[in-house]
Parts: structure tokens; C-alpha cells; sequence
């Protein structure tokens, strides 16, 4: 596929000015799900002149006690309408009990985790016929009784339920910064043939921590961890995940640039 | 009991101060309390609590981030009151569904609404911005095919200032009517501004309707 960028409505002009320099756009799924005819008139638009694949953010592929139908429901049509070539959602848990966390709340890496994942995502199998690709978050706690490690634990989920790896290199960098790893040691022990995409971006440092909070250029550690797996993984596609303070379109295509030399100097694309 | 009742705690902890902090004063009877088994719960009780702190105010912080963003004259009028009041909304509203980032918006400019007035960083005048706001987001919802909201002030003129960054705008008393309307429910929305003809009279109305 090559580098795309996650659409965001500020720069939407910019996206059909420079669609030769743009192979794909990510869409948040959720937020075109129960929404308003001005937003669906939007996603008809950008179907029409990008392939689209959706990121799906509330799913909470890792809750227990199963999924939320309703919301697996309109989820599932709008990704059998967009008909991508895969779409993504996260190796976390977002709700539980009623309650809605908000965004994404890290595993135990546990055995009992693996299994949860698993069956949700069969679940969602008999629903949505796209490939799902699984993203690794970042995580500010790590929650006790871990039976394993992050790289065990992400490919054990690979493994049992067949599916590809969203890699977010910059929250693989976030991770090994705050809680101090090897990030190439940790991609080693992936199975390169499972990963499908990656995220890249920049974030800021708040108190001490690093934060993924998509608001900077992607720095060079990020780069140089992009470069390691372009070599070694024979990904499809990039995507540059800028959220906030979004800077000139020109730098942002600057980056798109870069990354689409990275892939293809490793022969990921034409 | 297993991964999904730990699960429901976790999410508890994240998102309730007042959980978080009865866990953290004893975790292991909290947990036995919320329905963990004795090892379960002695697992949990190794929770970082400085971690768990981070990651609360991280969500506190992005659920303030998109607020400002869908309320964005409202959040300029509050200014620095902004964080705080959201606080005191966010410790007893926990928004949940596909559109919480709205809901969560819609009912902050309700609770402004309902404190402006109350000090004098809260002039009344910042209720109107709020509630003028609100209508854009309401009408956003496509079940929404009607809302009119009345306006003591001259609305268009008050949210100019703002716009434009004036902290403390001349208020010109003049009764609006605002109406939002979806047509068909795949329409566009229509807004439409309409001055009162008469002060008296659109008092008289909007006293009724604050009536009903």
C-alpha cells in the first residue's frame, strides 16, 4: 500500500491537493458510527478518492466479559461497507462493568488475557470479514500478576488468533523509554512475517514521563526503529498519526516522504 | 471471579477519585469489597499508585482536551476556570457510548449553564455562550430535528467577542431567538438567528419557557 496519513478534518483540503503523495488514509471508525449526515457525506468523499482503512478505538477486544453487540454491530456495518484491505484495533481493554474508561487501559499479560482476546475476536470474525490487524499501546502501569512479558504476550495473541501486528513504533520507543528496554531486543522477539503496518509519530514529555500524545515531528529514535523493522518485516503500509498541534501540511508531507523512502529502499513498495 | 472482576475494578479505580482513593487507603479490603477474591485482591493491592494517579489524570485530561475542542468559546470565556470546572463536572459525570466526547461536552456547557453567576470569574454572560454551544452539538444528532434556545443578549455579538478574545464583552440586552432544524434527518442543519421585537414580550416568553 505504502504511507498514508490519519485523516484529520483541519487538513482535509491539504489531503485532495496532494492525493499522489497520499496512498491511503486511516479513519478513526468511531467517529463515523451513529453519526451525523454531514460526516457521512464526508466518509463518501474520502472513499471515493482513498482507500480507506479504519481504526477502530472502543471495541475493548480485551474485556472479558465480552463485547458490546450493539457497537460491534455498527461497527461491522460500516467496516463491510468501506470493504478495506484490513482494519485495525488495539491489544487493550476500554470498558468493563459499565463503565467506560475512556480510552485504552493496559492487560495483565496473562493467560486468561490471551484467552479473552481470542474469543473476542472470534466473535468479531463472524461479523466483519476484513483482516483485523492488533495494535500494541502504550502503558503508564503495568497491571499485577503478569504471567509473562509484552513481546510474549503480544505474539502468544498473534499466534493464537491469527492475526497481523499494527506496530506502533512510537509507542514501542514511548514504552521502552518510561519503562526502560532494549526496543530492538523487544522487536526481535516478534515474528516479523506478523507485522502488517506501522504508526509513527512524535510525542512530549510531561512530568518525567514520555507521553504518546501525537503532537510532534516524529524524533529520530522512532526513524531509526522504522528502518530496523522496514528491514526485517515485509509491511504494507505506514501511517503517520498526527493529532494536535498539526503543523504546515509541507511538513507533514515531508514525512510521508521519508517514510516512503524507508519502505522502499527496503523494497516494502514501489 | 477472575480477569473480568478485576477488570471491573480497574475500570472503577481509573475513573471514580473517590474508588481510587477508598483502594488505595487499603487495597486489599477495598478489593474484597468490590467483589475480588482474597488473592485477587492482594494481587491488585501491588497496583503503583503513583502510575494509577497518571494514568487517572491522563483521562481526566483527555476528556478536557476534547471538550475544549467541541466547546471551544466556552473554554475561552472560562479561560484559566476551565480545568477546574471541568474537574468539579467530570468527579460526578462519567460519559459512556459511541459519542462521549460529546455527551461529555453537552453536559460540561449544561454545568456551566447551571454555576455561571455563582462568583465573579462565572459572570452569567458565559451561561449564554455555553448554551449557545450546546445547540450546535445537540443539533449535531440527527434525532435532533428541532431546538430553539432564547438569548438575553445579543448572542451573534457576544460570541464575536469572544471569538475575538475580548474578556469582558460589552453585553447588548437584546433577546434572541436561536433555532437549530434538521429538515429530513439526513438534511443539513439550518440555524437561524432572529431578534425579538419586543424586550417586555421576550421576557414575558422566556420566563414561561423557563417556566415549563
Amino acid at each position: 500500500m505504502g504511507v498514508g496519513v490519519g485523516f484529520r478534518a483541519p487538513f482535509r483540503g491539504e489531503l485532495f491537493l496532494h492525493r499522489e503523495e497520499i496512498n491511503f488514509l486511516e479513519i478513526i471508525a468511531d467517529h463515523y458510527l451513529d453519526t451525523s449526515p454531514e460526516k457521512e457525506r464526508e466518509l463518501d468523499l474520502l472513499a471515493e478518492h482513498f482507500t480507506l482503512v479504519p481504526h477502530a478505538l472502543n471495541l475493548s477486544l480485551g474485556s472479558a466479559e465480552g463485547l458490546d453487540a450493539s457497537y460491534l454491530s455498527k461497527l461491522s456495518r460500516l467496516i463491510n461497507r468501506l470493504n478495506p484491505p484490513w482494519w485495525s484495533e488495539h491489544i487493550s481493554f476500554t470498558k468493563a462493568g459499565g463503565v467506560d474508561i475512556g480510552h485504552l487501559a493496559p492487560l495483565p499479560y496473562t493467560h486468561e488475557a490471551v484467552d479473552a482476546l481470542c474469543r473476542n475476536i472470534a466473535e468479531v470474525r463472524r461479523h466483519i470479514t476484513a483482516p483485523l490487524i492488533l495494535e500494541n499501546v502504550t502503558y503508564m502501569l503495568r497491571v499485577p500478576g503478569g504471567e509473562m512479558d509484552e513481546a510474549q504476550f503480544i505474539t502468544e495473541v498473534l499466534e493464537r488468533a491469527d492475526c497481523g501486528l499494527l506496530l506502533d513504533v512510537t509507542n514501542l520507543h514511548t514504552n521502552a523509554v518510561n519503562h526502560g528496554y532494549d526496543p530492538v531486543e523487544f522487536l526481535d522477539r516478534l515474528s516479523p512475517g506478523r507485522i502488517v503496518q506501522l504508526h509513527f509519530v512524535g510525542g512530549s514529555w510531561h512530568e518525567g514521563v514520555l507521553i504518546d500524545c501525537h503532537s510532534q515531528p516524529t524524533p529520530d529514535e522512532v526513524w531509526a526503529l522504522m528502518e530496523k523493522v522496514c528491514e526485517r518485516a515485509p509491511i504494507k503500509g505506514v501511517v503517520l498519526e498526527r493529532d494536535e498541534n498539526l503543523p504546515p501540511f509541507a511538513e507533514m508531507l515531508a514525512e510521508l516522504e521519508r517514510a516512503r523512502f524507508t519502505g522502499r529502499r527496503y523494497g516494502r513498495w514501489a | 471471579m477472575g480477569l473480568a472482576e478485576t477488570q471491573h475494578v480497574l475500570a472503577r479505580v481509573y475513573t471514580d477519585a473517590a474508588v481510587r482513593e477508598k483502594f488505595f487507603a487499603d487495597p486489599q479490603k477495598a478489593g474484597e469489597e468490590f467483589g475480588l477474591s482474597f488473592d485477587e485482591a492482594r494481587q491488585l493491592a501491588r497496583l503503583a499508585a503513583p502510575q494509577v494517579l497518571l494514568f487517572a489524570g491522563s483521562l481526566r485530561g483527555k476528556r478536557l482536551q476534547a471538550a475544549c475542542e467541541l466547546l471551544p468559546l466556552t473554554s475561552r470565556a472560562l479561560g484559566d476556570r476551565t480545568a477546574s470546572l471541568f474537574t468539579e463536572h467530570a468527579a460526578s459525570y462519567l460519559p459512556k457510548g459511541i459519542k462521549k466526547h460529546r455527551d461529555d461536552a453537552i453536559a460540561f456547557a449544561a454545568f456551566v449553564e447551571k454555576n455561571a453567576g455563582r462568583e465573579d470569574t462565572l459572570p452569567e454572560w458565559i451561561a449564554e455562550v455555553a448554551r449557545y454551544e450546546r445547540g450546535w452539538l445537540e443539533a449535531a444528532d440527527p434525532a435532533r430535528r428541532l431546538i430553539v434556545s432564547l438569548f438575553r443578549h445579543h448572542i451573534a455579538e457576544l460570541t464575536r467577542a469572544v471569538a475575538g478574545g475580548v474578556e469582558q464583552p460589552i453585553l447588548t440586552a437584546r433577546p434572541i431567538l436561536a433555532c437549530w432544524l434538521r429538515l429530513t434527518p439526513r438534511g443539513t442543519v439550518r440555524h437561524t438567528v432572529l431578534p425579538l421585537p419586543l424586550p417586555r414580550v421576550a421576557t414575558a416568553i422566556f420566563r414561561i419557557i423557563n417556566f415549563c
